[in-house]
């Protein structure tokens, strides 16, 4: 049913933007589907907020209304006169073999980052700490507390919750529960992973209609290379969400702006943009700077009706942000404190400092680089001549991401937050918003190579390559996968389908690395886990590892009361080798004890008392 | 010209698979629990507090809730581990009102972790129910 609830919700979305397109819906298909997602999933969460003020059941008027809706927009749409086809492409010719070969690639990106962003989402099913603290928490309250719970949200110990941020994310999540009838995490997993797969799928095929597929392509590798990116699909934080809103609002922008007769194009534009400040209160500033910079541009080039279609479709769209904010939500936390002070921050050097070291510091980590792109991403630049230079309203993107930045400044500026703290636990976040801006922006601009037309006698030799190189990788891929070690174990051993693994229990750190080698220090006592699944069971095996510790002590091992090892470990690396026969319920509980303290490893109060460690440890 | 676009897609190519190679690194399988316990600390403080929830709605519980731990609430504000503690305790019993400051509401919720904190129960409180693993359910007036 959660897979029910979101389907509808894209289905809604996809009339929607049927409803509004004023060309070929056929034809464009791979930019309204994502588009219908993203506004789907936008409509709906504002159709359940409305209804939840009022219904404790908010499932059952949301749907209905939901319906409404849909059918209006197919009935209306089934009126309309025959469209205009879209303006035609003018690279839609055969692929290339290295369009193919570019295509392969980034088809297996998408799958290792779906891998990638499920592993993340296993790992924490609620999201990280702002995806349980903040939006996770909201929609529990919209779901369980029925419609009292706007007042208990506004209390005051629930302060830390942030109750004034927008409810996007939380009545989508709020309304896959209510939908399905339980609260499974995956609901919230589903709603943070749709968003990032439209972003994807967005940039993608406005990138392809704009520009051709090799441009489009390598846009999409730079996102899904971008490893935060993926392990942040899935985290269930609204930064995602309001990337996906901010691409979509500038693709509709460019769209609308292609010619005169586009007035739901702009309509939905207004509203996509609206929705951004449904997601978070960053989408605020985005849709003030989004709307002036085009209202300024229509105004300027006599598309003054455009302009206004565009800001009905803001207002429309900002109805359950005005009901919200206005009537519901307390004050934010930043306007909250008192201006005097924060004003006389913006004359204060030592902060204009920090936040532009912050900047350049985070410009180049925020996306997690193992190899950071910009250089291979200048290159096409060198010779800046025969770039494609942006047109009409494209050159919203750059003025867009400019304005945003800056807009970000003056809020540091003025955070009456400690500024180091503010920094470090939102920049990043922060550039990842406007990094798909950033990658439509250099995917419209960067100069590609004339294309070749695909056949002749070069696929004779070049298509088996590309299909051999392409079944190599993905067993790679597979066996890479596959033969991951879990999060917290140690080692483990395949014997067939039986697989032995050794992982930690309580009383450690937990699994510390580097390059390869794992290790763990414990506290004291501590237990130890070999745990056997699958046919066979892979028995009997040899457990190695090194003990070492960083003052002399006795170390005893047990297993069911039985001592399979003891001995004095002194300073340095003691090899221990236990023999792990057959057991029948699945996990083999092995318990060591020490008889003495742990030593602090440090001076600092954070320093830990180290009793043991575990190195080498190997199955055999 | 053409042989710069084609290196840098090359390389555009290149460092997608390494930097996915990375993510990949960086991200292993979840954690597999041999006892069957959620190993993410969210799930475990919901499953820790999901017998208080039942006895919250067994009993008519209305508003705001005290919340009393092993620090005193000056200590905790300072907390990091204690305050996330509270709001993932906050997290498990949505849409009951945790309040960690003030213990002048007829109901609270204890949340100990260490033995001996049964002491900071206040005067004229009782144990309405212990649910085990330091979670009690405390209400104001005579046992």
């Amino acid at each position: 049913m959660v897979f029910g609830a979101l389907f509808s919700a894209w289905v809604l979305g996809c009339l929607i933007v049927a409803h509004l397109w004023t060309r070929a819906v056929r034809s464009d298909l791979p930019l309204v589907l994502p588009l219908g997602l993203i506004v789907g999933l936008g409509v709906s969460s504002a159709l359940f907020f409305l209804a939840s003020l009022v219904f404790a059941r908010p499932a059952l008027v949301g749907g209905a209304l939901e319906f409404t809706l849909a059918a209006t927009a197919m009935w209306r749409r089934t009126l309309r006169r025959p469209e205009a086809p879209p303006p035609p492409i003018p690279w839609n010719h055969r692929m290339t073999w290295a369009q193919w070969a570019l295509a392969t690639v980034f088809v297996q990106a998408v799958v290792v980052a779906a891998v990638v962003a499920w592993r993340a989402y296993l790992t924490e099913p609620y999201g990280g700490w702002d995806g349980w603290a903040i939006w996770n928490m909201h929609a529990r309250f919209m779901l369980r507390a029925g419609p009292a719970w706007p007042d208990l949200l506004a209390a005051p110990p629930l302060n830390w919750t942030h109750p004034d941020y927008p409810r996007l994310v939380p009545a989508s999540v709020a309304r896959l529960w209510s939908w399905a009838g339980i609260e499974t995490p995956a609901a919230a997993g589903l709603v943070s992973i749709a968003f990032a797969a439209a972003l994807v799928a967005l940039l993608v095929a406005i990138v392809a209609r704009q520009r051709g597929r090799t441009p489009a392509l390598l846009g999409g590798l730079l996102l899904l290379g971008t490893p935060f990116f993926v392990t942040f699909s899935s985290n269930e934080h609204a930064d995602i969400p309001l990337a996906a809103g901010m691409l979509a609002a500038a693709v509709l922008v460019i769209l609308a702006g292609e010619n005169t007769a586009n007035r739901g194009l702009w309509l939905l534009a207004g509203l996509v943009t609206a929705l951004t400040s449904w997601t978070k209160n960053e989408g605020l500033l985005f849709t003030v700077v989004l709307a002036a910079l085009v209202c300024g541009r229509e105004w300027r080039t006599g598309g003054s009706r455009h302009a206004g279609f565009f800001l009905v479709g803001l207002a429309f769209g900002l109805l359950p942000v005005g009901v919200f904010k206005l009537l519901l939500a307390p004050v934010n936390d930043l306007m909250a404190a008192p201006l005097g002070p924060r004003l006389a921050q913006l004359a204060d050097s030592a902060r204009h400092k920090l936040i532009l070291a912050s900047l350049w510091r985070d410009l180049g980590r925020f996306g997690e680089w193992r190899v950071l792109p910009y250089l291979a991403m200048a290159l096409p630049y060198f010779s800046w001549q025969i770039r494609r230079p942006l047109v009409g309203p494209e050159r919203t993107i750059p003025a867009l991401i400019a304005l945003m930045l800056a807009g970000f400044y003056g809020v540091y500026l003025l955070s009456p937050q400690d500024l180091t703290w503010h920094l470090d636990s939102s920049l990043v976040r922060l550039l990842l918003q406007l990094w798909p801006l950033a990658l439509l922006g250099w995917s419209l601009t960067v100069p590609s190579g004339d294309p070749v037309e695909a056949g002749g006698p070069h696929w004779r030799w070049k298509l088996p390559v590309l299909v051999v190189a392409n079944i190599l990788t993905a067993a790679v891929l597979v066996v890479a996968l596959t033969g991951q070690l879990a999060a917290n174990e140690f080692a483990a051993k395949r014997s067939g389908t039986a697989r032995l693994a050794v992982t930690l229990g309580e009383g450690w750190f937990g699994i510390e690395r580097l390059g390869d080698a794992r290790w763990a220090w414990s506290s004291g006592d501590a237990t130890l886990f070999v745990q056997a699944t699958g046919e066979g069971r892979g028995f009997p095996a040899k457990l190695q590892f090194e003990l070492r510790s960083l003052a002399p002590r006795q170390i005893t091992i047990r297993a069911g009361g039985t001592v399979l090892w003891s001995g004095a470990v002194p300073v340095g690396a003691t090899p221990v080798e236990l023999s792990i026969r057959k057991f029948s319920d699945g996990a083999m509980r092995l318990e060591f004890s020490t008889d003495a303290p742990g030593v602090r490893e440090g001076p600092g109060d954070d320093a830990r008392a180290l009793a043991f460690a575990l190195y080498e440890v190997r199955l055999r | 010209m053409k042989k710069g676009c084609t290196i840098s897609a090359l390389l555009i190519a290149l460092f997608a698979g390494l930097n996915l190679a990375d993510g990949v690194r960086r991200t292993p399988p979840p954690p597999r629990e041999p006892m069957g316990r959620p190993t993410n600390h969210v799930m475990r403080q919901e499953a820790r507090f999901a017998t208080l929830r039942q006895a919250l709605q067994r009993h008519p519980v209305r508003g705001t809730l005290g919340y009393l731990t092993d620090l005193p609430p000056d200590q905790l504000a300072a907390d990091p581990k204690g305050k996330e503690d509270y709001f993932l305790t906050q997290f498990a019993l949505v849409p009951w009102v945790l309040d960690a400051r003030k213990a002048d509401g007829p109901w609270a919720v204890a949340n100990l972790r260490t033995a001996g904190s049964e002491a900071r129960i206040p005067a004229g409180f009782h144990v309405v129910e212990d649910l085990g693993n330091g979670v009690l359910l405390l209400r104001k007036g005579p046992p």
